[in-house]
C-alpha cells in the first residue's frame, strides 16, 4: 500500500529543494549562523503546512505512519482502478460508494498520537 | 462521472457529459437515446471531479478537476465538435493528493461560483466572471480559502434556495483532532453550510450541526424556504431531511433490505435516491408545516435499477443512470409514482417470486428504458483472437442475468442481404445506373470467361435482360456509364458505345487493330483509355456536342509505354466521385513498373510516360484514389504509391511518385476494386433495418463519405482513409462466402448507404452492404452474444446478475468461463462457449461449482489424460474436471476429484493459504501453494505431487504465474514484484531454482513471457513495464544447467550468496503508466497478417490497448520527437513569432489559457510516469493526436522536432504503423 504514499512523500521532498533548502544545507546546519538556521526553520514551517507529509526531528514515528497511511486511503480512494479493485475483490462490500466511504472513514479514524514534548518555537 | 447541462448554445435540448477518469464524452440525451456530439476526448490527466456549471447568458460549462492542480472550464464548440478549455486556473501541485482542493467540485445554480473541497480539510470557492476585453470569455476568480477544521469530507452539495451561494459539505472530523475523539467507537458526522459573503469577498462556515450516526450520503433538497436550503442526508437504515437553520428535522426509515444510500439525484418535481441494493426511492418533503405544525414527509419504493454511482434528471423527463458495473441506462419516467400501494406490491412481486432475499429480475414500473450505451466495466478477465485482433470478454447488461459476452472486432463487417449461385466462372462485374442523374444503379454486368451477362435491378427483383446492351457472346473487360447516358463496353476484339436506354441504339464502335487485341481498359464519364496487346493506350473522350449524343473520339495519338512487356491494368486518376476528368493516367506493365501518363490536352507530355515506379511485382490491378495509386501484386501483396506534386510542376502536368509503401495480403494475386463512397460512421450494423429507419435516414443530412478500396486475396480487405488516418482492415463476411472476387458499389432503395454488389470465392453474387469501419476514435465494434433486439421486454426488465466473470480460458474455438458468485455467497461455475456465437453450450449451460468462491483456474493438457480444468477454491483445495468432448461438439463435464494440498491446510489462517495461480507446465498442473511452486500429475483419485520447489523467501502471495516453454517459470507476487525459475533435473532430482528477481515492489496483476528472457506485466497501481533477464544469466533452455553454474556466472559479487534471493536482478526494459488496472495480457502473433507481435492488454475498468514493438533505431527517434513536440507544444504556440501565424492563432477566439492543447493542462511526462519515469515508451494515444491538430499547429510540431520533418511524413509514419502492425 505504501507505493501510493510514495509519490506525495517525494513531491513533498522535491519541493524542499526547489525552495532552496536543500540537503546540503541541513548537512551543514550546526555550521550555519543562526539567522541562516531561523530562515530555514522558517522555510521547514511553511512546508509543513503546505504539505502534510513533511516532518521534523520532533515527528513522532506514529505521526509519520499516520500520514502515510492516510495519503494511501485517500490513494487508493481517489484512483478510480484501486476504488474498483479493492471493492471487486472485497465479498463484503458490495458498492464502489460504501467502500469509498469505508476508505474515507479509514482516513479519519487513524489515531494520531500526541506529539512529543519539544521546546516551543518562537 | 457524469454532469448534465446545456452545453450547446442556441439549443434548448439538454446534454449529458460522461467521463472516465482520462476521457471525456459529450452525449445529447433529449431524445432519449445517447446521439455523441464529440468523440471520446483524451485527457491525459486523472479526471478527480467534473460538474456542469451553468451559464447564466450563454451555454453551460464544464468544470473539471484532475490532478494536474488546474480547475478547468471545458466548452463546447460545435464548429470543431470538441471540448476547449476557457478558463483554467492553477490551484494546487500535481498529483491525486490528499490536501489538494480536487476530490469533490459542485457549482452554484445560479453559476455564480464554485465551492472545490479536498479530501482532507482544504476548500476553498471560486467566483465566476468574464473577461470582457477578450470576447466575455469566462474567468475563474481568486480562490478563496473556506475557513475548516481538520476534518475528512464525505459529500459535497450545492443548495437552492438561499440568499447568497451556499454549499453543504457532510463531514467527519479527524481522530486526534481537537474536536474529534480518539478513533475508539462509532463516530459521528458534521453537516456545515459554507456561505460566501460576495461583499466581503470571505466564505463562512455557519450551521454547523453533529449528527451521531454514520452518515454517508448527502443531497440538496430544492423547493424549501427561501434563504433556508434543505438537504437530505443518508444514515445507516434512515434519511435525516433538515435545513439550514435547523428548523427541520424528519427522520425516515429506509423501506427494504438496504440501509445504505448510494446515490440520488433531486429536481423540484422529484427526488430519488438510490439503495446499495438498487432499489430507487422517492422522497416528498412537504413546503411548509400543515396545520399542525408538522411537515409532511415520506420515502417510499419507486422502482430498482442497478447500482449506479450517478443520477441525473433531466428536463426532457428521462433518467440518466450511471451505474457502479454495466452500461449506461437512459430512462424515460412513465410517471411519478403517485399510486403508491399499487407500485409498491408490483415491485415487489418479481422479488418474492425470484428470490426474496436476491432477486435477479425487476420489471421496471415507473420507468422504461430508453437508451443503452455500452461499456465493458469491469472488465475482468478476455480472451484475444490473433487472426482479426478481436476480443471476448463478459458483459454486464442491464437486462439480462445470463453470463453475457461481448466480442469486440476490429474489422469490416459485411452485411449480406441476397447471395445467388452464378454458372462457372465469374470474373468480373460493373454495377450502372441508366442515366448521369439516376439515383440508383439498375444494370448489373457479369464477365464470364466467353460471355457477358446483363441483370436489371429493379425493386427488390433481379433479372436477366435478354436482349440486353451488349452483345452476350464475348467477354466483357471494362464497362461504364459515360456522359450523355451511353453505356461503354470493352472486349477483347471491340469497343462498343450504345444508348442506356431501351432498346440500346448503337452510337459508335471502334475496333483495334488487326492482330492487336483489347487488355483492360478504364474509363471516367467522358474519357476511356484502352490498353492494347501491343503496349499501347488508346485515349478517347466522350464528344459534348449535343448531335453527337456523346459518342467517343479517338485521340489522334496513342500512348506507347514501349519495351515487350504487357499492359497488365490501367486505372483513371482522379476523384471518381467528383466527376472531374483525369488529369492522368496509372498503367501497370508486365516489367514490374507502374507508370503515370498525361491526359490533359493542353499538357506538354500529353500521352506520354510522366513518371514511374519499379514494383515488386507485376500489378494485377490498379485503382487511383486522391493523392494515391494503389495497386495489387501477383505476389500477395498491396502496394500504395503516393503521389506529389514538385513546386516547379505544370497544374497541368500529372503528379509523381514520391513514395510506396506495401503490405503483404496473402498467397494469392491481389484484386482491386474501388467503392467511391462509403459511408464510415453512422451506419447501422443491425442486418436488417425497416422501413420506418430508413424513412429517418433519408429525412437527416447526407453523410459524409470517403473512397474505399476493397482488395481480394485469401481474405478480403478494405482501404479508407478519414481525417488524414489510413486504415487497412479485413473484412468479416458471413459463413458460407468465403472471401470476395471483386466488388462494386450499388445504391438501390433498399440499400441506400455502403451497399455493395460482388462475386464471390465460392461463386456467388452476392449482395449486402458494409456496416461500421473501424476508426481510431472507435475501434472496436461491438456485438453482444445475447442479441437485445430479440427480447422485446428488455426495456422493462432490470437485471441484478449473480455471478462476476474470474477468468476466460482459450480451449481451441472453445472459451471456457469461470464465474464466482457476487456477494458472500461461496459458489462458482463455468460454461464452455461456442466459438461463433460465444454463447454458453446448451447441454450443460452452466456446471456449478459448490466448493466455494474460485480463486484461480487453469486447463491442462495432462499427458496421461486430455484436456481437463482445474479450479481452485478457498483453502487452497483443487478440483479437476474432466470437460468430456464429445463428437458432435457438445461437452460433458464431471468432476473426477478434488484435491487437498496439504501445506495450505497446515498453514491455515496464513496469508498464502489460498492458491491464486496456476498454470500448465510440462504436461503437469503447476501451482503456487503457500510459499512453493508444487508439480501435480493426473491421478485416478486425485492429483499426485510430483515435486515441490520453495519460492524466494521474501514471496508474500504469488498472483499470477507465466511458462515458457518446457524450462522457464515467471511467479508474479501480490507484492514483491517477478522471480524467474528455472526447472532442473540436475542429478535426477527436478526442482525449480530461481534465476532472477527483482529489486523495485511490483503488485503484480498480469503476467506474460514476451521471449526466453523478457517478461512483460502489469502491477495493481495501473503500470504496466517489462523486465528483462540479464545477458549473463542467458543459457539455452534445452541443456542442462544447476543452479551453482548459475552462481558462479553472475557478475556483481559484492554480496555473499547466500544474502540473495537469485544470482541475478531483472533490468526494467519499459515503464508505463495506464491509468487502469492490466487484468490479463497477451501477446498475439500474425495479427491480420502483419508477421509482427503484439502485446495486447485490457484493464479493469474497460481499457483495451495495445503494445507495439517499435523495430527501428530512426522510426523509434521519429516517434519519440513527435512525442516531445506534441508535449511541448504548447510552448511553441507561445514562442510564435510570425505574424501570419499570430494572426491565425488569434483568429481562433479561443483563449490562450494553460492547457489549451491538453485540455486541463497536465504534464505529460508527469502523468504517464506517476510512480516511475517512462522507460522507453512512446505515447501512441499522444501521437495520434497530431492528426487532429490544425495545420499551423502540425507545422509548429514539425519544426520542434529533433529532426525537422513534414506533416506529411510524419503522418505517413504513423499511417504506417496502424497498418503494417494491426
Amino acid at each position: 500500500m505504501c507505493v501510493h504514499a510514495l509519490q506525495d512523500m517525494h513531491s513533498a521532498y522535491s519541493s524542499l529543494r526547489i525552495q532552496g533548502a536543500t540537503n546540503h544545507h541541513f548537512s551543514n546546519y550546526h555550521t550555519l549562523p543562526m539567522s541562516e538556521k531561523q530562515r530555514q526553520q522558517r522555510l521547514l514551517q511553511i512546508q509543513k503546512q503546505r504539505y502534510l507529509g513533511v516532518g521534523d526531528e520532533n515527528t513522532t514515528d506514529v505521526e509519520w505512519k499516520t500520514n502515510v497511511r492516510r495519503d494511501t486511503y485517500n490513494s487508493l480512494q481517489g484512483h478510480s482502478a484501486t476504488l474498483e479493485y479493492l471493492t471487486l475483490a472485497n465479498d463484503a462490500v458490495l458498492t464502489k460508494q460504501q467502500m469509498r466511504i469505508a476508505l474515507l472513514r479509514k482516513m479519519a479514524d487513524l489515531p494520531e498520537s500526541k506529539k512529543r514534548p519539544h521546546e516551543p518555537e518562537e | 462521472m457524469a454532469a448534465t447541462g446545456k452545453f450547446v448554445s442556441d439549443s434548448p435540448a439538454t446534454q449529458l457529459a460522461l467521463a472516465t477518469e482520462t476521457h471525456i464524452r459529450l452525449f445529447d440525451v433529449s431524445q432519449g437515446e445517447f446521439r455523441p456530439l464529440t468523440p471520446r476526448l483524451p485527457v491525459q490527466a486523472t479526471i478527480t471531479a467534473m460538474c456542469s456549471v451553468p451559464g447564466a447568458r450563454s451555454a453551460d460549462r464544464l468544470l473539471v478537476l484532475s490532478d494536474s492542480g488546474n480547475p478547468t472550464l471545458l466548452e463546447y464548440t460545435p464548429s470543431t465538435g470538441q471540448l476547449a478549455a476557457v478558463a483554467a486556473e492553477p490551484l494546487c501541485r500535481s498529483g491525486v493528493r490528499r490536501a489538494s482542493p480536487q476530490q469533490f467540485a459542485a457549482a452554484d445554480p445560479s453559476g455564480a461560483c464554485v465551492f472545490l473541497t479536498a479530501a482532507q480539510t482544504a476548500a476553498c470557492m471560486y467566483q465566476l466572471g468574464s473577461d470582457s476585453s477578450n470576447n466575455n470569455t469566462p474567468t475563474l476568480g481568486s480562490p478563496i480559502d473556506a475557513p475548516r477544521p481538520e476534518c475528512v469530507t464525505l459529500a459535497l452539495a450545492a443548495c437552492s434556495d438561499a440568499a447568497y451561494p451556499t454549499f453543504a459539505t457532510l463531514e467527519l472530523e479527524l481522530a486526534g483532532s481537537d474536536t474529534g475523539n480518539n478513533g475508539h467507537g462509532p463516530r459521528g458526522s458534521t453537516l456545515a453550510f459554507y456561505t460566501l459573503e460576495p461583499n466581503l469577498h470571505t466564505v463562512v462556515r455557519s450551521h454547523t450541526r453533529h449528527f451521531h450516526g454514520e452518515a454517508s450520503f448527502l443531497v440538496a433538497l430544492p423547493g424549501g424556504v427561501p434563504g433556508n436550503p434543505r438537504v437530505a442526508l443518508g444514515f445507516p437504515g434512515h434519511v435525516v431531511v433538515t435545513d439550514m437553520q435547523g428548523e427541520l428535522t424528519i427522520e425516515l426509515p429506509l423501506p427494504g433490505r438496504s440501509d445504505v444510500v448510494v446515490a440520488g439525484a433531486a429536481t423540484p418535481r422529484i427526488t430519488l435516491l438510490q439503495t446499495a441494493d438498487g432499489q430507487l426511492l422517492k422522497l416528498v418533503v412537504g413546503a411548509a408545516p400543515d396545520a399542525r405544525g408538522i411537515t409532511p414527509a415520506s420515502l417510499r419504493p419507486f422502482d430498482m435499477l442497478q447500482v449506479c454511482t450517478a443520477l441525473h434528471i433531466l428536463p426532457s423527463g428521462h433518467l440518466a443512470a450511471v451505474p457502479e458495473w454495466g452500461d449506461v441506462q437512459l430512462l424515460q419516467f412513465e410517471s411519478l409514482g403517485e399510486d403508491q400501494d399499487e407500485s409498491e406490491s408490483e415491485s415487489n412481486s418479481d422479488s418474492s417470486a425470484a428470490n426474496a432475499a436476491e432477486p435477479q429480475t425487476h420489471t421496471l414500473t415507473h420507468l422504461a428504458r430508453t437508451g443503452t450505451l455500452p461499456t465493458l466495466n469491469p472488465l475482468t478477465a478476455a480472451r484475444f483472437d490473433a487472426t482479426t485482433l478481436s476480443v471476448l470478454c463478459p458483459a454486464v447488461q442491464p437486462h439480462s442475468t445470463t453470463p453475457a459476452t461481448r466480442t469486440l472486432r476490429s474489422t469490416v463487417p459485411f452485411h449480406t442481404v441476397v447471395a445467388s449461385p452464378l454458372p462457372p466462372s465469374p470474373q468480373r462485374l460493373w454495377a450502372l445506373r441508366a442515366s448521369t442523374s439516376a439515383p440508383h444503379h439498375s444494370l448489373l454486368v457479369l464477365a464470364f470467361p466467353r460471355a457477358t451477362k446483363t441483370l436489371a435491378m429493379a425493386d427488390d427483383a433481379i433479372t436477366e435482360l435478354a436482349p440486353g446492351p451488349f452483345p452476350g457472346g464475348e467477354t466483357t473487360l471494362h464497362c461504364a456509364l459515360l456522359q450523355g447516358d451511353t453505356l461503354v463496353q470493352v472486349t477483347p476484339g471491340r469497343v462498343t458505345q450504345v444508348q442506356a436506354a431501351a432498346p440500346y441504339a448503337a452510337v459508335s464502335e471502334w475496333l483495334p487493330p488487326a492482330g492487336v487485341r483489347c487488355v483492360c481498359a478504364a474509363s471516367t464519364p467522358t474519357q476511356l483509355a484502352v490498353a492494347l496487346s501491343n503496349g499501347t493506350v488508346a485515349y478517347f473522350i466522350a464528344d459534348a456536342g449535343a448531335a453527337a449524343h456523346g459518342a467517343l473520339l479517338e485521340a489522334a495519338a496513342r500512348a506507347d509505354l514501349g519495351g515487350s512487356a504487357p499492359i497488365t491494368a490501367l486505372a483513371m486518376g482522379g476523384d471518381a466521385k467528383a466527376g472531374v476528368p483525369a488529369l492522368f493516367l496509372a498503367v501497370a506493365t508486365g516489367d514490374k513498373l507502374l507508370s503515370t501518363v498525361a491526359l490533359h490536352p493542353d499538357s506538354a507530355s500529353f500521352l506520354e510516360r510522366t513518371s514511374y515506379q519499379r514494383l515488386g511485382d507485376v500489378a494485377v490491378d490498379v485503382v487511383c484514389v486522391p493523392g494515391e495509386v494503389h495497386c495489387g501484386l501477383r505476389n500477395g501483396v498491396y502496394a500504395r504509391s503516393t503521389l506529389a506534386r514538385g513546386p516547379e510542376s505544370s497544374p497541368l502536368d500529372p503528379p509523381v511518385f514520391v513514395d510506396v509503401t506495401n503490405r503483404y495480403l496473402g498467397g494469392r494475386p491481389v484484386s482491386l476494386s474501388l467503392l467511391p463512397g462509403v459511408a464510415l460512421e453512422n451506419v447501422h450494423d443491425s442486418d436488417s433495418d425497416s422501413e420506418e429507419e430508413d424513412e429517418d435516414e433519408e429525412d437527416e443530412a447526407p453523410v459524409e463519405t470517403h473512397p474505399c478500396v476493397v482488395a481480394h486475396s485469401e481474405e478480403t480487405w478494405t482501404w479508407y482513409a478519414s481525417g488524414g488516418r489510413e486504415y487497412l482492415r479485413q473484412v468479416s463476411l458471413p459463413e458460407g462466402i468465403g472471401a470476395l472476387l471483386r466488388a462494386a458499389e450499388v445504391h438501390t432503395a433498399p440499400l441506400p448507404a455502403n451497399g455493395c454488389v460482388a462475386l464471390s470465392r465460392t461463386g456467388q453474387l452476392v449482395i449486402g452492404r458494409f456496416g461500421r469501419f473501424p476508426l481510431a476514435s472507435a475501434w472496436f465494434a461491438q456485438q453482444d452474444s445475447t442479441d437485445a433486439s430479440e427480447d422485446e421486454d428488455e426495456d422493462e426488465t432490470v437485471a441484478f446478475p449473480q455471478y462476476r466473470t474470474k477468468c476466460m480460458l482459450p480451449m481451441g474455438e472453445h472459451t471456457v468461463m469461470v464465474e464466482n458468485h457476487i456477494g458472500k455467497t461461496h459458489a462458482s461455475r463455468f460454461s464452455i462457449l461456442s466459438p461463433v456465437q460465444n454463447e454458453p453450450l446448451p447441454q450443460p449451460q452452466h456446471t456449478p461449482i459448490p466448493f466455494g468462491k474460485c480463486t484461480a483456474a487453469t486447463l491442462v493438457e495432462f499427458s496421461s489424460g486430455g484436456s481437463h480444468l482445474v479450479v481452485a477454491t478457498g483453502g487452497g483445495t483443487l478440483h479437476t474436471y474432466a470437460l468430456g468432448a464429445r463428437a458432435d461438439g457438445t461437452f460433458a463435464p464431471r468432476l473426477l476429484h478434488s484435491t487437498e494440498t496439504n501445506e495450505a491446510k497446515g498453514q491455515a489462517g496464513q496469508a498464502g493459504s489460498s492458491i491464486s495461480a496456476l498454470a500448465s507446465f510440462r504436461g503437469m498442473l503447476l501451482a503456487s501453494v503457500h510459499r512453493s511452486l508444487v508439480l501435480f500429475a493426473l491421478g485416478k483419485k486425485q492429483l499426485l505431487r510430483r515435486f515441490a520447489a520453495p519460492l524466494a523467501p521474501s514471496a508474500a502471495h504469488v498472483t499470477c504465474l507465466a511458462v515458457r516453454g518446457d524450462a522457464l517459470v515467471a511467479a508474479g507476487d501480490l507484492r514483491e514484484s517477478v522471480t524467474v525459475y528455472r526447472h532442473s533435473q540436475a542429478e535426477g532430482d527436478p526442482t525449480f531454482f530461481p534465476v532472477a528477481c527483482d529489486s523495485v515492489s511490483r503488485h503484480v496483476t498480469a503476467l506474460a513471457f514476451l521471449d526466453d528472457w523478457t517478461l512483460a506485466g502489469g502491477d495493481r497501481a495501473g503500470n504496466v513495464w517489462c523486465l528483462r533477464v540479464p545477458p549473463a544469466a542467458h543459457a539455452p533452455l534445452g541443456e542442462a544447467d544447476s543452479p551453482a553454474q548459475l552462481w558462479r556466472r553472475r557478475e556483481d559479487k559484492r554480496l555473499g550468496g547466500n544474502l540473495m534471493e537469485a544470482p541475478f536482478r531483472l533490468e526494467l526494459a519499459n515503464h508505463f503508466y495506464l491509468n487502469d488496472i492490466v487484468t490479463s495480457l497477451a501477446v498475439v502473433r500474425d495479427v491480420q497478417r502483419s508477421g509482427r507481435e503484439l502485446l495486447v492488454y485490457t484493464g479493469l475498468q474497460g481499457s483495451i490497448g495495445v503494445l507495439v514493438p517499435v523495430l527501428s533505431s530512426g522510426e523509434a527517434r521519429l516517434l519519440r520527437g513527435l512525442e516531445g513536440a506534441v508535449e511541448r507544444l504548447e510552448e511553441s504556440a507561445d514562442a510564435v513569432t510570425a505574424p501570419e501565424d499570430v494572426t491565425v492563432l488569434a483568429s481562433r477566439k479561443v483563449p490562450a489559457v494553460e492547457g489549451r492543447y491538453t485540455l486541463v493542462g497536465r504534464d505529460h511526462s508527469s502523468y504517464r510516469g506517476y510512480y516511475a519515469p517512462v522507460r522507453n515508451v512512446i505515447d501512441g494515444d499522444l501521437c495520434e493526436t497530431f492528426f487532429d491538430l490544425p495545420p499551423l499547429e502540425q507545422r509548429l510540431v514539425c519544426a520542434a522536432m529533433p529532426k525537422a520533418t513534414t506533416p506529411e511524413a510524419v503522418r505517413s509514419a504513423l499511417n504506417l504503423i496502424r497498418i503494417d502492425n494491426m
